[in-house]
């Protein structure tokens, strides 16, 4: 989220917290309070402005997809950016799923 | 095929669906054979209002790995599902259970055969696997990540692999059925397809590969559904749909065409919960019987469904479904459950239970009966927590008494040694059916990846169902990233049985390096800025064991806790740094390496200190004392925020700025 192609992009529509659950007090409160089912970390929600929950890392289909790297977990993400984006193109979004591709290539054993 | 149950034994027990057929051999009986997450196998009976249990195998508990790892293969994910089969000719059925360690045969003539290798996840199927008119045994196992299909002859000393073959993904079930009509039995395997292998000759070939909607395929069946007196392939999963294949023989082409699909089968009022995404469902059982009478027979579907109906939140609930064949093609939805009983999802299994010549449906611990108005109803209960199950005809089950010693597991928890490392491992033996006297585990590389020292291990005496740890043996890791194997060879009155173990090669330790500090302190820094940490500066030298020394101490226990809750660390070469050192007030003498400078996110010093203060023992093999590191590194732990304002400021920015809040729940490791 922090790489420099990344980073601009999600800026576009999101603010984006990082929530320690073990190093911060209170995180795995507010990790229950979203997530229904405990499927896992690293899990995360989109949540609107009124503080409700939009659309979540859970699959329907396969669960929570934690850190997208398998396709069908990239294309989950991809499905969660299109639910909420307003200013994020199209062509932005598939970048993004480009750019987690990319980064499991260089980064997990195939 | 015609489902009748006359007379039968209903087996339940965790995996795919079984059919009772026939007429069972004399003195057998009806009965349901359970699992429970004390891992032991019941067998129930109808009688009276409900169902008596009529037999168990001895719970394995004495050993919690065991238990626990067989009770996990028992789940209705683990796919781990008993057969019901005459096993050895003898006129009687046979209940044949697979476990992560080896198979049980339950009969008039036990055995127990210990696999070459612990799995996780894995399948069983029965059939004449090298065409010699006996039955063998065909698994699919996960090893090294990759899904093997792998059948297995029985012999006296134990399994004999006949041939193995990887597939595709992972396993999640594995069948055996005649799919082309030609009198011999095919065997299929799914994972997002379904795979079918078909023998020729000493060999088994993929014949088709039959893409499914589903990421998982979780049900898998072969019967006749349409009454043409050939079978059909019988597949769902986590597409929450049922599909049926049908073979067509074309000019020099075979192909299994999609016959009939359902629809998305959550129930039609199942909305998505809470405004997030649509209502889950994914089918997990799939049975084939005559359930309401009319002699021919239905589609029985288990599901698993969550979402909200009104304002009722659906948790992660079975269902159950019943389709009819009409005739013409289609199949037709007749019955549905409501949502509630058993949470979980289980498989379905049907079979005639009471003898009326009526199948019950068996939904985990639940049994349903057709209704007399139409429709299906609870006709009972067995074991508290049973998921999945089986049917068939048994009359005789008894336990193995053979000698049978399986290495259980080994002292090194993390399965891992750093690569150019060695260590002292041992094995723990478990002796899950009879004592065992004199027993001789050999240990040995297949190549020079690794090098074991003491392999030959001997054991005097391992109580029934006891453990023993054996002595220890040192493995040294030479070379390569990929998973390193041991063999394990066991010798124990009079049989050899063999297994492997796989060690994951862990990179090297850390080494002190002088290049670039000014910047990888920075990004240090940096790290413990954005994520609430201190900075460990630790100098040493490449070549000096004391700080070699030193990073094995950060490997164990609290220490390695802390450093990776706690800490961004650097490990700098003093070599050509000494400015920097001098710039952060750190000894970097010869005698005072290694030295341990902590920083806050500022970049301050919070401490110093020469490590060999933390030393246990004296002179150039002296190692440290991972507790005294780790009290004093604990000394600068930071103070832990609080979530809730970080929250509500985020998210009133998010509001602000006309945003979404994006909320990342993760931890350190």
């Amino acid at each position: 989220m922090a790489l420099k192609d990344v980073a601009p992009v999600l800026a576009k529509d999101f603010v984006t917290l990082k929530i320690d659950q073990d190093r911060m007090i209170g995180g795995n409160d507010l990790l229950k309070r979203y997530a229904k089912v405990q499927g896992g970390i690293p899990w995360f929600v989109f949540i609107d402005g009124d503080g409700r929950a939009i659309v979540t890392s859970d699959d329907p289909a396969n669960g929570n997809i934690g850190f997208p790297a398998q396709d069908s977990e990239i294309a989950h993400f991809k499905r969660m950016l299109q639910k909420v984006a307003k200013r994020m193109t199209p062509d932005e979004i598939e970048a993004l799923g480009r750019s987690l591709v990319a980064f499991r290539d260089v980064t997990l054993p195939r | 095929m015609r489902v009748r149950a006359m007379g039968a034994v209903l087996v339940l027990a965790f995996g795919t669906v079984l059919a009772a057929q026939g007429q069972g051999p004399p003195g057998s009986r009806v009965v349901v054979v359970a699992a429970d997450p004390s891992t032991a196998l019941t067998v129930w009976k109808a009688g009276g209002s409900g169902f008596e249990q009529v037999w168990r195998a001895a719970p394995r508990t004495a050993d919690q790995d065991f238990a626990t790892r067989r009770a996990e293969a028992f789940s209705p994910s683990g796919d781990t599902a008993p057969v019901v089969v005459d096993v050895d000719a003898d006129g009687s059925n046979d209940l044949v259970v697979l476990d992560p360690y080896g198979i049980t045969v339950y009969g008039r003539a036990p055995e127990y055969y210990a696999l070459p290798a612990v799995h996780e996840n894995a399948a069983l199927a029965l059939l004449d696997a090298d065409g010699d008119g006996t039955l063998d045994f065909v698994t699919e196992r996960i090893k090294s990540g990759a899904a093997i299909v792998e059948a297995f002859k029985r012999t006296p000393g134990g399994l004999v692999s006949l041939w193995s073959r990887q597939m595709r993904g992972y396993a999640t079930a594995l069948v055996a059925g005649d799919v082309d009509g030609d009198g011999q039995k095919e065997l299929l395997t799914a994972y997002d397809t379904i795979t079918i292998l078909k023998r020729k000759g000493a060999a088994w070939d993929v014949v088709a590969e039959l893409p499914t909607a589903n990421a998982a395929v979780r049900a898998l069946d072969v019967a006749d559904v349409d009454r043409d007196g050939k079978n059909e392939i019988i597949a769902g999963g986590s597409s929450g749909r049922v599909s049926i294949f049908k073979f067509r023989k074309g000019v020099g082409r075979e192909t299994y065409p999609v016959a009939w699909q359902s629809g998305f089968l959550a129930a039609p009022e199942l909305l998505g919960r809470g405004g997030v995404g649509a209502p889950s469902a994914s089918v997990y059982g799939v049975a084939v019987a005559d359930v309401n009478g009319d002699k021919y027979p239905e589609i029985v579907v288990s599901t698993m469904e969550m979402g909200r109906v009104g304002d009722k939140d659906i948790n992660p609930s079975p269902r159950l479904l019943v389709f009819e064949f009409d005739g013409r093609g289609d199949f037709v939805q007749k019955w549905a459950s409501g949502y509630g009983g058993q949470a979980g999802a289980v498989r379905v299994v049907a079979g005639d239970l009471d003898g009326d010549g009526v199948a019950e449906i068996v939904a985990g611990r639940d049994v349903y009966r057709r209704a007399e108005g139409g429709g299906y109803q609870a006709a009972g209960q067995m074991c508290q927590a049973c998921t999945v199950g089986a049917i068939g005809h048994l009359a005789e089950l008894r336990e193995p008494a053979a000698t049978r010693v399986v290495p259980l597991y080994w002292s090194l928890a993390s399965g891992m040694i750093p690569q150019g490392d060695a260590a002292d491992v041992s094995f723990t033996l478990f002796s899950p059916w009879a004592a065992a006297k004199d027993v001789t585990v050999t240990v040995t590389s297949p190549n020079a990846k690794l090098t074991v020292a003491n392999g030959v291990l001997n054991v005097p005496a391992i109580p029934a169902a006891g453990r023993v740890t054996t002595s220890a043996f040192r493995v040294t890791v030479n070379e390569g990233k990929e998973p390193a194997q041991l063999d394990v060879e066991v010798m124990v009155g009079g049989l050899r049985q063999t297994a492997s173990r796989s060690l994951y090669v862990a990179p090297p330790l850390p080494a002190y390096d002088a290049a670039n500090l000014d910047a990888r302190i920075a990004q240090a820094l940096a790290v413990a800025k954005d994520e609430n940490r201190r900075v460990l500066i630790q100098w040493s030298g490449k070549a000096d064991p004391a700080g070699k020394a030193l990073v094995q101490a950060e490997t164990k226990g609290d220490l390695a806790h802390t450093l990776l809750y706690e800490y961004a660390v650097v490990r700098a070469d003093v070599t050509g740094n000494g400015a920097i050192a001098s710039r952060y007030k750190a000894d970097v003498k010869p005698a005072s390496l290694p030295f341990l400078t902590v920083l806050d996110a500022q970049g301050k010093v919070i401490g110093s200190q020469p490590a060999s203060a933390f030393k246990a023992g004296a002179g150039p093999a002296a190692t440290f004392d991972d507790k005294k590191v780790n009290e004093y590194l604990l000394k600068f732990k930071p103070e832990y925020v609080n979530a809730e304002p970080l929250f509500t400021a985020a998210l009133g920015q998010a509001k602000k700025d006309q945003k979404t809040l994006f909320v990342w729940f993760s931890a350190p490791w």
